[in-house]
């Protein structure tokens, strides 16, 4: 896949993320976690959103699916 | 059968797969990176981990300065390239062991499979995602369920363009 491309995938995987996400369920989360959704709702990227705000990269991956936020592979 | 290189979240999510152990009808073992190990915390994937580990189908591999230096170098160049989607220090770790080793990587994420292509440093390592190894494993309908059933257990999607090219 060309660079061009997959940005352009990357774009629609984050289109995907906001739509899919439960905002409510995100919402209704505590600090940091909430933040930590949040942020990956925005960049699909779990160990960033994890280390920036300091949770676990599998623990933030068990509220990624409770929250159902899809990440797409590209 | 050899061995190959995983990194963190691809673990994570395959721990979840249902047939998770089908990926050693491919590789022998999986070599974690002990500086990945120690990102896992939750008791399902220490429990998966460690029982792999007992039947030595994991290795923990130490941390090794020739592989710190190459991964920095890695760390650098993908980040300053002006189109290649960033990478995390694990994940550039990891691409390095690879390298280091001559292992294929296992990883979901874009930016490895990216560099190998475009980064001299790394050119000719061997990348593959989720989607590629349940090609590799599983053939025609049988491959289709379990793509849909990889999807259902990890909340993990494909790409519309990336399951056209495996006629999906």
């Amino acid at each position: 896949m060309k660079i061009e491309e997959y940005l352009k995938e990357l774009e629609k995987a984050r289109e995907f993320r906001r739509r899919m996400a439960d905002w409510k369920y995100i919402e209704s989360r505590p600090e940091p976690l909430k933040t930590a959704l949040k942020l990956l709702v925005e960049t699909g990227d779990l160990w960033y959103s994890a280390t920036m705000t300091g949770i676990p990269v599998d623990l933030l991956n068990e509220e990624r699916i409770k929250a159902k936020i899809p990440l797409t592979v590209i | 059968m050899e061995l190959a290189i995983v990194d963190t979240c691809f673990l994570i999510n395959w721990a979840k797969f249902r047939q998770k152990n089908d990926i050693f009808n491919i590789f022998s073992k999986l070599i974690i990176p002990s500086i990945i190990y120690t990102e896992v915390r939750s008791e399902s994937a220490r429990s998966f981990i460690a029982r792999l580990m007992a039947e030595k189908r994991i290795l923990l591999a130490p941390r090794i300065s020739q592989v710190d230096i190459l991964a920095l170098k890695i760390y650098d160049l993908i980040n300053s390239h002006p189109s290649l989607p960033s990478i995390d220090p694990p994940e550039a770790y990891a691409l390095a062991l690879a390298k280091y080793l001559e292992k294929p990587l296992l990883t979901d994420n874009a930016s490895p499979r990216l560099a190998v292509e475009v980064i001299n440093e790394v050119k000719g390592v061997r990348v593959y995602d989720s989607l590629m190894l349940l090609a590799k494993l599983y053939k025609g309908n049988l491959f289709r369920r379990k793509v849909k059933e990889f999807i259902e257990d990890t909340h993990i999607f494909f790409s519309e363009k990336r399951l056209r090219e495996y006629g999906l």
